[in-house]
């Protein structure tokens, strides 16, 4: 990211040509001249956060050289992430349409236009299209033989580029006599033009991960072959975590999005393939999931994030319960062998496709191999248990003789199963809840200050 | 050839009496299966030409290659005792018609589950032991693991014939080796005493002692000499049978018995001059061709009838097999011990039914098991799945403890996991064919009543390893009791397909392999990679050979290189007490590390100390033997991983408001820190968290799982780096016997590999020396063949997990083998490459 905020031309003064052209401030004026927008919202993703006030002048100022007023509101620290569209908060200003600024995932949306503006990072096109001719000719010639063709897929901040990068290419591939063209076709080497760390890079490599690939990034001048080991190894993390979602009962459908179409669909579709398996769902709506927000729920064994594709959290180590995609989700509930495993993917585009074909299986449910602690059976829910809030409300009574063999703790099979087996606090020691009456005390003075410091506590020199 | 049909042994199931289940059970090498054979011989199943050399119940190709046992192998023999020889018995019996389960288990220590689930469906066991090697490890595991589980041994002191060919040992000499060896079983079984059991320790002159040369096909007990000579005597045989062990002199000049050797020089001791001498004469006539003194003798002892011509005519070795079968033959011996001397399905279900049952000991199942009542409800212990000839499916192999299992019935299945009253883990599903294993055959019954062991078809869908089978109806029938396991799953790999399409066939073929083994453990790791768990390398290598042959339909796999797993523990009291706050900075959590006492966390591994204790007692046990405070233990808030794992976390808090509140997410919080140690992610091993101080929010609301939960963790993170962290590694406790002159390499081998002997012992009257070491698991891998190597193969070392041994190097600081090790962990796992620094989990004020 540094490196597109170096390359703008930042202050005032150094405003020209270059600088309208990075923000596209025509492109986006024309947007909203063309559609008579009078209320449009600037979207800022936190790094591009500081030119907000200048970029935001700039498209009233070519919006007015035009006759039209038009009110611009900025957004940041979006609720979601930045790469998504933020309908919501464009929304409460009534706003027309957004204008999105930076790298974005281009979720379709479900409500408000919108124009993406990607920022420009530099490329010098004749001397990339050299270098990666040059590479596909010598060292890269193992991993393009037998290919038809090279897949350039720039990233976005290169796609101002593109025109003239295909002109380059092919002007160089001549003159190298390179017989491959690099152009779209089956069975070709897939050549990432970009940053490695960029989000859609991610989501291409472990969507398409059984293509050829090889990464260029032009401002490092590096180029690498094959599918990083981060990739496959995040792949197979994947897999473990499906087998977890098999076991899991109580399942958490976590709505981090309000803007990409489909997404109640999504939603819905989730929580009756996870009731066809048997298992308990609850659906929050959160912003920005984080460890200490989801661990508010420790009962659930499972998360399900629904997001956009770049929105999703793939490393959910530092969280309580995995989060997983839909698309998992869908291998995890869906029965053995009814959804083709075959490319991963961190849609839910899938999944609404398949929303008419699912069909609770009436076969005799054989219990499911866990390979999850130990390799042990586990079984299928017994769906024919209607009355599973009945038998917690006959058992609850009787919570202190719980059967509990050595070793083993009594499954939960909802929250409320939870908060009655698991949980050992039930609330304040009160006469309420069976507890012997306290004597009544004289109040006193607590602590004051602030929490960070109170003022009973050692001052701040003390510490390093 | 098969002397007896399916309808007979089928009659003498109902006559519980006459039935005896017993397990041949032995270190490795000691000669089980082979002497198996000559038992089955006798059977009828095998020609007694090849007893000894068909080992039938190995059954596999590769047990036939190896000549080792891997998997146990159930065979039921059909045996007619003469009348007298059964005079004097007193237990209860129908007929003379015996029906005889036999378990053939394998002698590797790396099998020890199958023995395990071997011994679990039998009620006796015959112990067999080389006379010149003695009790051996193995068979000091094998016999504690049947006394536990209250089977009653009797023993064989096998391969005599190495005394007579091999050793020339004269008979004072072989005599004293015997007896020594009898000891030494009977030390160990001394040891493991059970009340209910009664007195398990075996003597020749009672008959519980059998000598055997499996290879031969002879045996005899006592019994066969004294009935031999009582009548020449003309004393009571059991009179006779104590004369000829023990101290008991007979001088042929005199024609008295005395206590002492007299010194004369015909006065030899009972067992030389009528046991071992005349075999002796015999073994060496025959061997020396001297036929002629060779037939005078047989037609004094009345065998030559027995002969057939052409075998007059059979030379050295083959003579003399079948003279010694036909005077001495080892099944009539060793069926003889057995009938006498092991105890009948309903005389053991009396004594094993408190091992057996986990529910109430009154209710009516309780009853039945304790009755042996066949027309009780049906209990039935599924010890192991044994797998069919169609590829991927099982039998379910196991002992019917009560009622009765028949073709076509309704069960109902309480998987390892079920909970009385809950639907866990539990099924109803139809028995489609009961069977009864012979070796390499089935045959199919009709019915199985209880006091039998039984194959049964149709389960294997819903039994991964065992089961308890009841009738449908009985709901309120709890299981019968888990097996232990003598040895850990302490070798792991990584599997993967080679094709990565073949990733369900991959998971496909570790579910049967789970299922084909009793100890085997497959599982997925965080990591996503496939792990294959066993307890030793020639473990792992039948069960990775069993996978890519058997299991997954010839798609490749690659093996990753043996893993093993380490522990996390700390070696000091923190060096202050660590502070971490919530994310919302209004929550503050104190706590400090500490070493569990010694011997604590090995306590709570066995079950001794464990979170479902009676707190009085648990306090009683923790005060009284590892000095707690008394009031300190009442406040143990968990054990874990997995809350029941060596950790625990304790409040040491005096007069925090609120703090129940949050014990619960405190309680998740190190559940999690200990399943993933600070440094690699292992898990954590032998480490007390004390809670100091809390300071909390008054609000409920800021003080949710979500404030405390990550904080907690962190703050135990915190704590375990400063309590001056290190790994714990799995040690083996390594058994090798090898001759003197090997001993210099074997020395030099474990040096090499970190180990150290601890003890080191010749075996009296052998050059044969024992040696037990400690060998770190990481370097054990190609430790047999490097030892093999380096003694030219005359040492065989058995290695089994003992314990974890804490590594003394600092794992953090660079350069030190630890740091190596956690480095390579943490590669392995793809985290990043150096562990987090306890700044990052501690918070300053």
């Amino acid at each position: 990211m540094e490196v597109i905020s170096n390359s703008v031309p930042s202050g005032a003064d150094s405003k020209g040509q270059g600088w309208a052209q990075f923000w596209d401030v025509q492109g986006a004026a024309d947007y909203i001249l063309r559609r008579r927008f009078t209320v449009v919202t600037l979207q800022f993703s936190d790094d591009l956060l500081r030119d907000a006030k200048d970029v935001a002048k700039a498209v009233q100022d070519a919006c007015a050289s035009k006759g039209l007023q038009v009110k611009a509101f900025v957004l940041a620290d979006t609720t979601y992430h930045s790469l998504g569209v933020d309908e919501v908060a464009a929304q409460h200003v009534h706003a027309q349409c957004v204008i999105h600024y930076g790298r974005a995932s281009l979720s379709p949306l479900s409500s408000l236009p919108a124009y993406f503006v990607f920022t420009r990072a530099p490329l010098d096109c004749g001397r990339t299209a050299e270098q990666l001719v040059s590479w596909a000719a010598e060292e890269g010639s193992t991993a393009v033989a037998g290919r038809t063709a090279v897949i350039v897929l720039p990233d976005q901040p290169l796609m101002w580029a593109v025109s003239e990068l295909r002109a380059c290419l092919a002007s160089a591939a001549h003159k190298a006599d390179l017989d491959v063209p690099f152009i779209v076709a089956k069975d070709c080497l897939w050549l990432w033009l970009g940053e490695d760390d960029a989000p859609a890079l991610t989501q291409l490599l472990m969507t398409y991960s059984r293509m050829h690939w090889a990464m260029y990034n032009p401002q490092e001048d590096s180029l690498r072959e094959g599918l990083p080991s981060e990739i496959r190894r995040m792949l197979r993390k994947r897999n473990y975590l499906i087998e977890k979602a098999k076991n899991a009962n109580i399942v958490g459908i976590v709505v981090g999005t309000l803007g990409v179409a489909g997404y109640l669909e999504a939603a819905e579709q989730i929580r009756k393939q996870a009731q066809a398996a048997g298992k308990k769902t609850y659906t929050l709506l959160m912003g920005k999931p984080s460890p200490v927000k989801l661990a508010n729920f420790p009962e659930v064994d499972v998360f399900i994030l629904i997001a956009d594709a770049q929105g999703q959290i793939l490393d959910s180590k530092e969280f309580y319960a995995p989060l997983i995609t839909p698309y998992e989700a869908q291998l995890a509930f869906a029965p053995e062998g009814s959804v083709a495993s075959d490319d991963y993917r961190l849609d839910f585009d899938a999944l609404l496709s398949s929303a008419d074909g699912l069909s609770i299986s009436e076969q005799e449910a054989a219990p499911r191999f866990s390979l999850v602690d130990g390799g042990r059976y586990v079984g299928t829910a017994d769906s024919s248990e209607t009355g599973a809030l009945t038998i917690l409300a006959e058992r609850a009574p009787h919570a202190l003789h719980v059967p509990e063999g050595p070793g083993r703790l009594a499954e939960v099979k909802s929250a409320a199963e939870y908060l009655v087996t698991r949980r050992t606090y039930t609330g304040l020691e009160t006469p309420f809840t069976g507890a012997a009456a306290k004597p009544v005390v004289i109040a006193v003075a607590g602590r004051s200050g602030r929490a960070a410091q109170y003022e009973d506590e050692p001052s701040a020199s003390n510490v390093k | 050839m098969v002397k007896f049909t399916i309808e007979q042994i089928r009659a003498l199931m109902d006559y519980k009496d006459n039935i005896r289940n017993m397990s041949v059970i032995a270190h490795v090498d000691h000669g089980k299966s082979t002497l198996t054979d000559s038992l089955v011989a006798a059977a009828g199943i095998i020609a007694m030409d090849n007893a000894g050399d068909a080992r039938l119940t190995d059954t596999r190709q590769d047990e036939q290659d190896r000549c080792i046992t891997i998997k146990s192998t159930g065979i039921s023999l059909y045996y007619q005792i003469e009348d007298e020889k059964l005079k004097g018995f007193t237990g209860a019996r129908e007929g003379n018609d015996y029906l005889i389960n036999l378990i053939d288990s394998p002698g590797h220590v790396d099998f020890s589950s199958e023995v395990t689930a071997a011994l679990r469906i039998t009620d006796g066991a015959l112990v067999v032991v080389d006379c010149v090697e003695g009790v051996c490890v193995q068979t000091e595991t094998v016999l504690r693991q049947a006394l536990i589980e209250r089977i009653r041994p009797v023993m064989t002191v096998n391969k005599l014939d190495r005394c007579f060919l091999e050793l020339m040992l004269d008979g004072e000499e072989a005599y004293n080796g015997f007896r020594r060896t009898i000891e030494s079983a009977n030390v160990i079984m001394a040891t493991y005493a059970d009340e209910l059991l009664g007195d398990t320790q075996v003597y020749p002159e009672k008959g519980t002692v059998s000598f055997s040369a499996g290879l031969h096909g002879w045996a005899f007990t006592l019994t066969v000499f004294a009935d031999l000579y009582a009548k020449k005597f003309g004393v009571e045989r059991v009179k006779m049978m104590e004369k000829l062990w023990g101290d008991n002199f007979f001088d042929p000049a005199t024609k008295k018995w005395t206590k002492k050797d007299t010194g004369a020089a015909s006065c030899k001791r009972g067992f030389v001059q009528f046991v071992y001498d005349p075999i002796k004469t015999i073994i060496e006539a025959c061997m020396n061709d001297n036929k002629v003194k060779l037939f005078a003798m047989t037609d004094k002892l009345g065998i030559t009838g027995k002969l057939k011509k052409e075998d007059k005519d059979l030379m050295g070795k083959p003579l003399m097999k079948k003279i010694m079968q036909s005077w001495l033959p080892a099944h009539e011996a060793l069926l003889e011990m057995m009938i006498w001397h092991l105890p009948s399905p309903g005389t053991a279900q009396r004594y094993r039914v408190e091992n057996l049952y986990e529910g109430p000991l009154d209710d009516v199942y309780a009853n039945a098991i304790r009755t042996c009542d066949s027309k009780g409800p049906l209990m039935l212990y599924v010890s192991k799945m044994i797998p069919a000839s169609d590829k991927g499916r099982f039998f379910a192999f196991g002992r019917v403890f009560a009622g009765t299992v028949c073709t076509g019935q309704k069960v109902r299945i309480m998987g390892p996991n079920f909970i009385p009253g809950q639907k866990k883990d539990l099924y109803v599903k139809t028995v489609q064919r009961t069977v009864l294993c012979m070796g390499r055959r089935q045959e199919a019954v009709e019915d199985v009543p209880c006091g039998n062991t039984v194959a049964m078809v149709g389960l294997d869908q819903f039994i991964t390893k065992n089961a308890t089978l009841t009738n449908e109806k009985c709901e309120d029938a709890h299981p019968i009791k888990a097996m232990k396991f003598s040895v850990s799953p302490v070798v792991r790999v990584a599997v993967e397909p080679k094709n990565p399409s073949d990733l369900p066939k991959l998971v496909e073929g570790l579910k049967r392999l789970a299922k084909s083994d009793p100890m085997v453990q497959c599982q997925i790791e965080e990591t996503g990679e496939h792990i294959i768990a066993g307890a030793g390398e020639l473990h792992l290598e039948i069960c990775l050979k069993d996978l890519q042959d058997d299991f997954m339909g010839g798609a490749e796999i690659r093996i990753s290189d043996p893993v093993v797993s380490f522990r996390e523990t700390v070696s000091a009291m923190s060096d202050h007490v660590c502070m971490s706050k919530s994310p919302n900075k209004h929550n503050r959590l104190y706590l400090q590390a500490r070493p569990i006492e010694d011997g604590l966390a090995e306590a709570i591994d066995e079950g001794r100390v464990g979170p479902r204790d009676d707190p009085k007692i648990r306090s009683k046990i923790l005060a009284e033997e590892f000095g707690w405070d008394k009031d300190l233990a009442k406040k143990i808030w968990c054990f874990g991983p997995d809350t029941t794992g060596p950790n625990l976390l304790t409040d040491v808090t005096k007069g925090v408001q609120y703090l129940n509140e949050i014990k619960d997410s405190c309680i998740a919080a190190f559940q999690w820190a200990t399943k993933e140690g600070v440094m690699a992610e292992e898990n954590m091993r032998g480490v007390v968290f004390e809670v100091c101080d809390v300071v909390m929010h008054a609000d409920a609301i800021h003080r949710g799982g979500g404030q405390i939960i990550p904080t907690c963790r962190r703050v135990l993170y915190a704590c375990e780096l400063t309590a001056q962290p290190r790994l714990a590694e799995p040690v083996y406790l390594v058994e090798i016997q090898a001759p003197e002159q090997s001993l210099g390499g074997i020395y030099s081998v474990l040096n090499q590999k970190r180990g150290h002997v601890f003890e080191e012992a010749q075996r009296p009257g052998t050059p044969i020396f024992n040696l037990k070491a400690y060998l770190p698991v990481i370097e054990s891998f190609g430790f047999t063949g490097t030892l093999r190597a380096a003694t030219s193969g005359q040492a065989f070392p058995q290695c089994v997990f003992d314990h974890w041994e804490t590594m003394s190097q600092d794992p953090l600081s660079p350069g030190t083998q630890a740091n190596t090790i956690l480095l390579d962990i943490r590669k392995r796992k793809g985290l990043k490459p150096e562990p987090s620094p306890v700044s990052e989990y501690e918070d300053k004020l």
